[in-house]
């Protein structure tokens, strides 16, 4: 079973990406920001982060980071999301340790076959 | 070695603790503290300013320059009693700010603070940038003010970027009622070929028709 | 004899009531707990004069003082005070938690722990139960407990220290003998832990009030965020930063989180225990 944390605040966003990637070798998690991500992920197996960038009290450049301090989880594999379009936000992204960026709205395709390249499995249809 | 016992009682605190300072620190010492290279100075500046009357100028002068996560809450902590409306203007500036703990701040701080996030609302409503008006919405959304349907409608109904849109939906999620039934089909006719602003279009339709009334 | 029906609470309605009870609380209500919740949502529905959920459900949403969220918060949290609850925490303390504070520390600079509120004084004295049991830095480090509360009568009982039967029963056997007298089917705590703890009267949201607490090492702030509104956990969560030392840790009660209160400190879990770490060097 490979595991995938989704952390945005919007509650129907989860419901959706969580939906666009389910299968059933795949467990989902979800936080709403990333202190909760977080406290949630210490510690166990997580096999890929999907992070949206404006949540609050902890976004998704900090939570990035704070990823790739933790000894356990800083190989773990992050997609980070954002409404934010500019060039200079998928830099950003990459200088916190992000593996891929894009841009809200997200294309469902593109989402489910980077979900699949990066932990196999394919989302059900 | 072990746990210690109690000499003797500790004196109950006291409402007009005074600390013991060699020199205590005077206001002009503590604002100008606020910009010490040490993190710790700047943030018992703060703390020890909250809740001066005045201060908040100076605090809200500080927060743009200001990068420790520990700092940035102390301030926006201290701004949150007594804010005005000019208070506000400012801190709404900092919604555009490229540092994502002031824009988080500024969202909460007008969150707290309904009737003065009323009074700029229309003004966020129909700020140009696509990111501001996002904001405008994430604080609708947590907002106690009885106008947040009618708000999150407009949203709906009028903004042309479908993040926002999608946004608005998402927040009407939690608080859609039976008017917003109304308004559904005519932003599903905006977007017809956004799976996201589907989704969420069916899914208000379905909570609140099957809501009890 | 009035006896006005209530709605039945639809699966819509609760779907809704949940997501935002999570969005606001971090606490998610599983299905099972369907009975459970609805109970409190009718009581509070009676309370305030609703017979609809949706009407219940508007009013408290935008109520702008946010009272009544806090009425129905403080209606869905369980909280009894007993030695030795939420007993994983102890564990994590003595196993890991002092051990890596006792390598911050000078030798001769005391450890200390706070424990805030003390409520009848359980916790406080289940924290040095737990040190003198199984902590083995005890024999070369000395450590302060400090307990406050708001309320001078639960102090007083606090300091007396006499349990009743459920109170102490979460504690081995070999232990109550050890620690309590039995008098009359109530049990008396030994003077020796009595006499660990000092216990004073604080208010944590009184800003000038708080500043004598300084320089604690540990903190077990349970079950008390949970009552406060959103502005006043904030207000606590500063005064709580500012008691500690750097590298010290906070513990709360096991359905609080930081994650809606405060990015300041850093996430650490020991085993499946969380506990929040001011961060070591100046800021985060």
């Amino acid at each position: 079973m490979k595991t995938v944390m989704i952390v945005d605040d919007a509650s129907t966003v989860r419901m959706f990406h969580k939906m666009l990637v389910t299968s059933p070798d795949r467990i989902i998690e979800e936080a709403e920001n990333g202190v909760e991500a977080l406290e949630k992920a210490i510690g166990t197996n997580v096999d890929l982060f999907l992070v949206d960038v404006n949540m609050p009290k902890m976004d998704g450049y900090r939570l990035c980071k704070e990823i790739r301090l933790n000894e356990a989880l800083r190989g773990v594999p992050i997609i980070m999301i954002s409404t934010e379009s500019a060039n200079q936000d998928a830099e950003r992204a990459y200088q916190c340790g992000a593996n891929y960026y894009m841009t809200k709205p997200v294309d469902a395709d593109t989402l489910k076959s980077v979900v699949s390249a990066v932990i196999g499995g394919e989302a059900n249809e | 070695m072990g746990l210690k016992k109690k000499v003797e009682p500790i004196a109950d605190v006291s409402e007009d603790f005074e600390e013991k300072r060699e020199h205590p620190r005077t206001k002009e010492q503590l604002i100008s503290d606020l910009n010490s290279s040490d993190s710790d100075v700047r943030r018992w500046a703060v703390r020890d300013l909250s809740g001066q009357k005045d201060a908040h100028d100076a605090f809200i002068y500080r927060l743009p320059q200001e990068d420790d996560p520990t700092v940035i809450e102390a301030l926006f902590s201290a701004l949150e009693h007594d804010m005005t409306q000019s208070h506000a203007s400012q801190v709404i500036t900092m919604l555009k700010s490229e540092h994502v703990q002031l824009r988080n701040g500024a969202i909460e701080l007008m969150q707290q603070n309904p009737d003065i996030f009323a009074a700029n609302v229309n003004l966020l409503m129909h700020d140009e940038d696509p990111d501001t008006r996002i904001f405008c919405v994430d604080i609708i959304g947590a907002v106690a003010h009885i106008d947040a349907v009618n708000w999150l409608h407009q949203f709906a109904l009028n903004d042309d970027n479908e993040n926002v849109v999608g946004t608005a939906l998402d927040k009407l999620a939690e608080i859609a009622d039976v008017s917003t039934l109304d308004i559904l089909q005519t932003v599903e006719s905006r977007f017809p070929n956004h799976n996201y602003i589907q989704f969420v279009i069916s899914l208000i339709r379905n909570q609140v028709r099957n809501a009890d009334e | 004899m009035n006896s006005v029906a209530l709605d039945k609470i639809g699966a819509a309605d609760f779907e809704r009531f949940r997501s935002m009870f999570y969005r606001k609380t971090g606490i998610h209500f599983e299905d099972s707990k369907r009975y459970f919740v609805d109970k409190r949502l009718h009581e509070r529905m009676k309370a305030t004069g609703h017979t609809s959920f949706k009407g219940y459900f508007t009013y408290m949403r935008f109520q702008a003082s946010g009272e009544e969220f806090q009425n129905l918060v403080n209606s869905m949290t369980v909280n009894e005070t007993y030695f030795f609850r939420e007993e994983y925490q102890f564990e994590a303390m003595t196993r890991e938690i002092m051990d890596e504070l006792d390598g911050y520390r000078p030798a001769g600079e005391d450890l200390r722990i706070w424990s805030v509120p003390s409520s009848t004084g359980e916790e406080p004295y289940s924290i040095a139960i737990y040190l003198i049991e199984y902590w083995k830095g005890l024999a070369h480090r000395d450590v302060e407990l400090i307990s406050s509360d708001i309320d001078s009568n639960v102090l007083a009982s606090a300091k007396k220290g006499l349990y009743s039967k459920r109170s102490v029963q979460n504690i081995p056997l070999p232990l109550v003998k050890k620690y309590f007298k039995e008098i009359n089917g109530q049990f008396q705590l030994s003077d020796d832990i009595r006499e660990s703890v000092s216990f004073t009267l604080a208010n944590i949201l009184s800003a000038n009030n708080m500043k004598q607490f300084r320089h604690f090492d540990l903190i077990f702030c349970r079950n008390l965020l949970i009552y406060f509104d959103d502005e006043s956990r904030k207000k606590a969560a500063q005064v709580l930063f500012d008691a500690m030392k750097p590298g010290g840790y906070i513990f709360l009660g096991h359905s609080e989180s930081m994650s809606r209160i405060s990015s300041m400190f850093k996430v650490r879990k020991f085993g499946d225990v969380i506990a929040y770490q001011k961060p070591l060097t100046g800021g985060a």
